[in-house]
């Protein structure tokens, strides 16, 4: 068992102790792992998991498939490993052996039908609040393996600067970029990208479309280290940059120094996300905040690279002394188009600390 | 998740053909009684969705809703910025977007006067859909159609049999990247074929090896730095436009290597038509795993052929020196007859 997972692990049953939980059982794939990487060390790849933690630490995987289970042997002998072609009826022949032990099942929002409390012979209860109690406040070991992620973003961001050229594909510059991150070590890797002008409303997978002079290329980069993600986005300007793309981007600027402006251990979420839609409001750019141009103003980073809190107004979670977050006001602006800008940063009990070296300004491969 | 070019051509994925799918599925329903068909996607679980709609996720999750003889509803948990880029790949009648998907599927259940729902892969879906969409419209009758779906997704059409060529060409090229020749880091060589795969214009690749096959007959997902041993396997999972194939290679570096190498390919032209039921000369076999495409999964185990479909074949082989693995894809004939190609 490698350190930061026996760092987490401890922590893990620790916390079920403390609460008198027997049984932790969590689900995840490869878009949403973190419930199950946390418990397990286990990232799938292909299909749903189930991970079955024991109060002794006994961990039983149950992956879909003998490919994803080789894959899982492979990567934690420690864990016992069970391939299925029935995920849930798998899990509960797993449960039924449980007898009356008090369990509980996360994250409630994507358990599984079959699992959920009126279709299991035996009561559980709901442990997503108990697991993102764990989730949310980072070990110093996970705080160094965001740290090392950002460095990664950042080495990530200058090849996406260095290839993003007039006449590129949007899928070709995901390429380098993908070849990149795979020689640099990141078995994971999201990102996004937009190509163009005023037109532009959001990013999206990489498309046909070949980039041009003047275009705004946004992008967002999020490399893993260890299972940990971190999370760089920018906006390049394919040549000069026109002044009214200078002067848009100001806005962008202003909005995240006035997020990170209010970051410390204690504030809300809801008080990052008013601080940085206050200045959209206050250059009459309010309803570029709202869902019909953008999703969040930042959100927590970890095992998943969306995970809570979502920095939104409506969302009061507060966020604790070694959270790790982005705060980025990205949205779209009706002059040029949809512009990004966002940087990682840990929250401590007296501001905040990021780690990314790369200039927060509107690039340019110009200059 | 490293999504790479996710388009629709319609070239490539003529809506006619969607259309046939779609009409495939209204037909079925009606033999087993549904009012509507649901069918979730996901990142991981994207294939039925985009079987019928040619949609694949980069991000979230989506309900299609299938009405008899109408366009499909997608409601998708996606913010309506995305809205434009779902329509520009999805060929549905309707974009529903959504926070809460089993509340839209509910009110659109209830306005179609639906009783009897089907959704595909009913005990996985998440259970906060059904419990919302229960609370928006009580009293429905909910029945699993996975069995359903797996009825109407083959044989494959000329599209899919197309669209896997193209993977399985992609994958291909990619992989003679990690023949012997090179300093054998495997962070630099599969960097190498992560971006050849890309710059074809692959959706997806995963990436598998077994560094030493005298010692363990195991993938793994790489994750870090190692180095491949004499003989070492390596194995594509490639996507394209929706349609994934597995092509794995061993490669031997000793001066013996390449002859070995040379007999097995020519191994595999011969003894595809069986799906490699019995081992090369010289070798017995370890295993032998077959996977297609039958559900909301791009890949999963079946215990046997499909007519119909595009097979993947995974066979495992021992010799005295240690292990020998194949990956290969192959289309089976919808009357049963011998396997064939996809090169």
């Amino acid at each position: 068992m490698n350190a930061i997972h026996k760092e987490r692990r401890d922590r893990l049953l620790a916390a079920m102790k403390a609460e008198e939980i027997d049984v932790v059982l969590s689900w995840g794939n490869a878009w949403q792992g973190d419930y199950l990487r946390y418990v397990s060390d286990y990232s799938v790849l292909e299909g749903d998991g189930i991970a079955i933690v024991l109060s002794d630490g006994e961990t039983r995987l149950i992956v879909e498939g003998e490919t994803e289970a080789e894959r899982a042997r492979a990567k934690c002998p420690d864990v016992i490993v069970e391939a299925t072609d029935d995920l849930v009826e798998s899990a509960r022949a797993v449960l039924k052996q449980m007898g009356n032990r008090r369990l509980v099942t996360a994250p409630a929002v994507y358990l599984p039908f079959g699992l959920a409390p009126e279709n299991l012979d035996r009561p559980a209860e709901d442990g997503t609040a108990f697991l993102d109690k764990l989730l949310m406040t980072k070990t110093p070991a996970e705080i160094d393996a965001m740290r090392r992620a950002t460095k990664m973003a950042d080495e990530g961001y200058q090849v996406f600067r260095d290839a993003a050229r007039v006449g590129v594909a949007e899928y070709e510059l995901v390429a380098e970029i993908e070849g990149y991150f795979r020689a640099a070590g990141s078995p994971e890797n999201f990102m996004i990208i937009g190509t163009g002008g005023q037109e532009v409303r959001g990013m999206h997978p990489a498309g046909e479309r070949r980039v041009q002079e003047g275009d705004l290329v946004t992008t967002e980069l999020s490399p893993c280290v260890d299972g940990y993600f971190s999370q760089i986005c920018r906006t390049l300007v394919i040549g000069e940059p026109r002044q009214a793309q200078i002067d848009a981007f100001q806005v962008y600027i202003d909005a995240m120094n006035a997020g990170f402006g209010v970051l410390k251990a204690g504030v809300t979420a809801s008080e990052v996300a008013k601080a940085e839609n206050d200045v959209f409001r206050e250059r009459g750019l309010g309803e570029y905040c709202t869902s019909e141009y953008t999703r969040v103003r930042g959100h927590g980073l970890g095992l998943f690279l969306d995970t809570k809190p979502h920095i939104l107004e409506d969302v009061d979670t507060v966020l604790e002394d070694g959270a790790f977050c982005i705060v980025h006001p990205n949205t779209y602006h009706p002059e040029v188009g949809y512009m990004v800008l966002g940087d990682a940063a840990l929250v401590t009990k007296d501001g905040y600390q990021t780690f990314s070296n790369t200039p927060c300004e509107l690039l340019s491969t110009a200059g | 998740m490293r999504r790479g070019l996710l388009s629709w051509s319609e070239e490539e994925v003529p809506r006619s053909i969607l259309d046939a799918r779609q009409t495939k599925c209204f037909a079925a329903m009606a033999d087993n009684n549904l009012d509507a068909l649901l069918v979730y996607t996901n990142f991981p679980r994207p294939s039925a969705v985009s079987f019928l709609t040619n949609f694949v996720p980069y991000w979230s999750q989506g309900v299609l809703l299938v009405l008899p003889g109408q366009a499909p509803v997608f409601t998708v948990s996606l913010s309506k910025r995305v809205a434009n880029w779902i329509e520009e790949t999805a060929h549905v009648g309707e974009i529903a977007s959504t926070p809460n998907p089993g509340k839209e599927l509910g009110a659109r259940l209830a306005a179609a006067g639906a009783k009897r729902v089907g959704v595909l892969e009913l005990n996985k879906l998440p259970g906060t859909i059904i419990h919302n969409l229960r609370d928006e419209m009580g009293g429905i009758d909910i029945v699993d159609a996975t069995a359903m779906y797996a009825s109407i997704r083959h044989p494959a059409d000329e599209t899919e049999i197309m669209l896997s060529r193209r993977a399985t060409e992609i994958a291909l090229t990619a992989l003679a990247l990690a023949r012997p020749g090179k300093e054998p880091v495997t962070a630099s060589i599969l960097s190498d074929i992560e971006r050849s795969a890309r710059m074809q214009g692959c959706e997806e690749i995963l990436i598998d090896i077994a560094e030493d096959l005298c010692a363990s007959p195991a993938y793994r997902r790489l994750d870090g730095e190692s180095k491949f041993a004499n003989r070492y396997a390596v194995r594509l999972s490639v996507a394209y436009k929706g349609h994934w194939v597995r092509v794995g290679r061993t490669f031997e570096q000793d001066n013996g290597g390449m002859d070995r190498m040379a007999a097995v390919e020519a191994y595999l032209s011969d003894a595809l038509p069986t799906l490699c039921e019995a081992p090369p000369d010289g070798f017995a076999t370890h295993d032998r795993v077959l996977e297609a495409c039958i559900g909301s999964a791009p890949l999963q185990t079946v215990p046997g052929q499909i007519n119909g479909a595009v097979m993947n074949l995974t066979a495992r082989w021992r010799d005295e020196a240690g292990y020998w693995l194949i990956s290969e894809p192959a289309i089976i004939p919808a009357d049963g007859g011998p396997a064939e190609t996809l090169r």
